[in-house]
């Protein structure tokens, strides 16, 4: 009787967060799974239309292929670059130097910035044919670039998140100061070199807190869309058209709600399955320090 | 204890409901919402209109929401489907034709006849632009025309003439020029966007004296008359006349926020002369003029459109029709308004408002003229589907593929061609 009375009191707390779920989160999923099989626009009442959403995006929208390729290509140079620079900074943090606290909240702010026109300003001002980074180019001697061709204007975007770096350099330094220093010394004993140890001690050990960041990154670049909307605006010629942005344009400019309830799922199907993926390929390369392999 | 602890948990969830559910209806005076977009000194000049119909009317309160023009569509369509839309809505004439389509934004304002003093009014102006079905749905604020913007010290330093009746080829030759004395300076600056309704359409309309789309979804122009017009902003760009997109692209509509314009090193851009004020603004110790816009040799028409600034509607779903409709009658006809209002939003539609301006000698002459050279050359309005976000952005990808080398002209007009009877066949089907 006790236990039923408990249970009943824990649900009971737990009613303000439930129902938020089911109204905020649950209620909304469901309901554009409803709405992508039919052509509610922005004022209409919904008409059941099948599978006509999805033919649509597959086969007559020459949009949706370059949106996927594009957001693909960008999750690829994206996520790497935003992983590797956060553990190579963070492995930098954890020299003690002086003012080593000051380094770590400098490198840690961009990320607490978001994406604001303030941001897209900033990003401009960077990237002009006469901005900042061609100004830094011509006094090394080397020519400008024209950031916003539409052959780079996609790494150019690809650069805000990169910038925006500090959150999973906090969470790697947390993971490296896990690392027992005894594990260090021991190496060190039997004559391991810094590479030695970085190769055979801190990546094994910090591989769940790489595959976490990764997997959490992708899963971010996938849905990118700030950043091409306050900079580019999915352009030049839709280099830097994402899905996120194929989604909010038919969602919003156009009023095709319906379909870009589709394509959000569509979106949906493909991160899921690339966390699978990602999460299959963990058991030959993560390793957690129970000693089983993931 | 444990009865205890449940109710207190039920209390707290039902005050956070209640607290959710607080809408009351109002009761007694109005309370109003006013929507529109501009800048700095348009949003003081609104709000100081707003004040005084306050003070006249204490039983109404107005509720000013106000941006700038980047996503203002998009927020008030979101508003719209959501049922959230202001009271007052200021929209761009372009926004019409799809909002009107869509049915149950814009109320008639037959409805408040009385209640609005219309009598101000140019009545073919209003059949033009504010009549859908014989309904008025909407009032023009102000008179846009299209005009060259231009650097005057700029041209008089580099030996340009300035005054004179622009040509496309003059523009060309002179952009030639220009950038050969000095790499840096390139005469015509325009974003992609710019570049379709200042550039390529004019140009196409003078060539087939034609307004391009039919509401009937047809077109009037051929693939070679596309590839002409693209042909020539390629000619612009290779000829280093034109400001490469890639260093205009990011600046949108918002060209006096390119330090091109900024640091005097363009001469001229086109745009509606509601720039007027911005460019001059913007490009702070330099004499800025307007000009006719372009035209070519042999033209069919002008190819310039006049067309109303803004448009003041009323929501169909608002809750005080009475007071909002009060409202806009003193926003148009009050002199109190209309002299704080002054020209930001262009020269006044309401002939006794133009008066009032002249009379107190708040009439910018440079914006006043512009409009009036626009007015006297007034060419075919352009087919409202071409104001549809899909059609217009076809032929933005069209003049993109050029200004980056990714397609000839030829092959992007027709490419473009294609997608736009495409597009319209589409649009046409969504009607049925």
């Amino acid at each position: 009787m006790r236990t039923n009375r408990r249970s009943r009191v824990a649900y009971l707390y737990l009613l303000p967060w439930l129902l938020g779920f089911a109204l905020f989160h649950a209620f909304p999923i469901f309901s554009s799974l409803w709405y992508s099989f039919t052509n509610l626009r922005v004022t209409n009442a919904p008409r059941f239309v099948g599978l006509a959403n999805y033919v649509q995006m597959f086969l007559h929208d020459p949009l949706f292929p370059k949106a996927m390729s594009n957001t693909l290509i960008y999750t690829m140079v994206a996520v790497p670059a935003k992983v590797g620079f956060a553990l190579v900074i963070a492995l930098l943090l954890t020299i003690r130097t002086r003012f080593i606290g000051l380094y770590r909240t400098v490198y840690y702010l961009p990320s607490i910035l978001g994406g604001s026109v303030v941001i897209s300003i900033l990003w401009r001002f960077l990237f002009m044919t006469e901005g900042l980074m061609n100004t830094i180019f011509g006094a090394l001697g080397a020519a400008p670039v024209r950031w916003f061709d539409p052959n780079l204007a996609l790494f150019t975007i690809s650069l805000l998140p990169v910038w925006q770096f500090g959150s999973s350099m906090v969470i790697f330094l947390a993971g490296l100061k896990n690392i027992p220093q005894e594990l260090y010394e021991a190496g060190r004993i039997d004559g391991a070199g810094r590479i030695a140890l970085f190769r055979h001690v801190t990546i094994p050990l910090l591989s769940p807190i790489i595959f976490f960041n990764l997997v959490m990154q992708m899963i971010n670049a996938l849905q990118e869309f700030t950043s091409p909307f306050i900079i580019t605006g999915g352009g030049p010629l839709h280099a830097t058209y994402l899905l996120g942005m194929k989604i909010w344009e038919e969602g919003f400019s156009f009023s095709r709600m319906g379909y870009a309830s589709a394509v959000s799922w569509t979106l949906m199907i493909i991160i899921l399955t690339l966390t699978v993926v990602v999460f299959t390929t963990s058991r030959f390369w993560v390793f957690y320090e129970d000693g089983k392999k993931a | 204890m444990k009865k205890i602890q449940i109710v207190l948990i039920v209390a707290l969830l039902v005050a956070c409901v209640g607290a959710l559910g607080a809408t009351g209806k109002d009761e007694g005076p109005a309370t109003l919402r006013f929507s529109w977009w501009g800048g700095e000194s348009r949003h003081k000049a609104t709000l100081a209109s707003i004040a005084a119909f306050q003070a006249k009317n204490p039983n109404v309160k107005i509720e000013a929401e106000y941006m700038g023009w980047e996503g203002y569509f998009d927020k008030l369509v979101t508003q719209v489907a959501g049922g959230s839309a202001a009271d007052i809505i200021q929209s761009d004439y372009k926004f019409f034709p799809q909002l009107v389509a869509q049915g149950g934004v814009y109320m008639d304002l037959g409805k408040v006849k009385g209640l609005i003093d219309t009598s101000g009014f140019e009545p073919e102006f209003l059949k033009k632009w504010c009549i859908y079905d014989g309904k008025l749905l909407g009032l023009p604020t102000g008179l846009n025309s299209q005009t060259a913007i231009i650097n005057t010290t700029l041209m008089n330093k580099e030996g340009i003439a300035w005054q004179r009746s622009w040509t496309w080829d003059m523009i060309l030759e002179e952009g030639k020029k220009l950038h050969a004395k000095n790499p840096a300076y390139y005469f015509l600056v325009q974003g992609p966007e710019n570049l379709v309704y200042q550039v390529l359409m004019p140009y196409l309309m003078q060539m087939t004296g034609t307004n391009l789309i039919q509401d009937a979804y047809t077109i009037s122009f051929t693939k070679d008359d596309l590839a002409k017009g693209l042909g020539y902003i390629k000619t612009l760009l290779d000829a280093g006349a034109l400001l490469p997109l890639d260093q205009s692209a990011m600046f949108g509509v918002n060209i006096p926020e390119n330090p091109k314009w900024v640091n005097a090193q363009a001469a001229m851009y086109l745009n509606f002369t509601t720039h007027v004020v911005t460019a001059k603004a913007a490009a702070k110790d330099q004499v800025i003029k307007t000009q006719r816009l372009p035209m070519m040799n042999g033209a069919k028409q002008s190819g310039i459109l006049v067309t109303p600034a803004q448009l003041i509607s009323l929501n169909e779903k608002t809750k005080y029709p009475k007071a909002a409709a009060q409202f806009v009658d003193f926003f148009f006809n009050n002199h109190d308004s209309v002299v704080v209002l002054k020209m930001e939003r262009s020269v006044p539609a309401v002939a006794k408002a133009r008066e009032m301006l002249s009379a107190e000698g708040l009439m910018d002459g440079d914006l006043a003229e512009a409009v009036a050279m626009g007015a006297k050359n007034v060419g075919l309005a352009i087919g409202g589907l071409l104001n549809h976000t899909e059609v217009s952005k076809i032929l933005q990808n069209g003049v993109e593929l050029v200004g980056y080398g990714k397609a000839s002209p030829a092959d992007a007009a027709s490419t473009t061609v294609d997608s736009l009877l495409a597009k319209l066949a589409q649009l046409k089907a969504a009607t049925k």
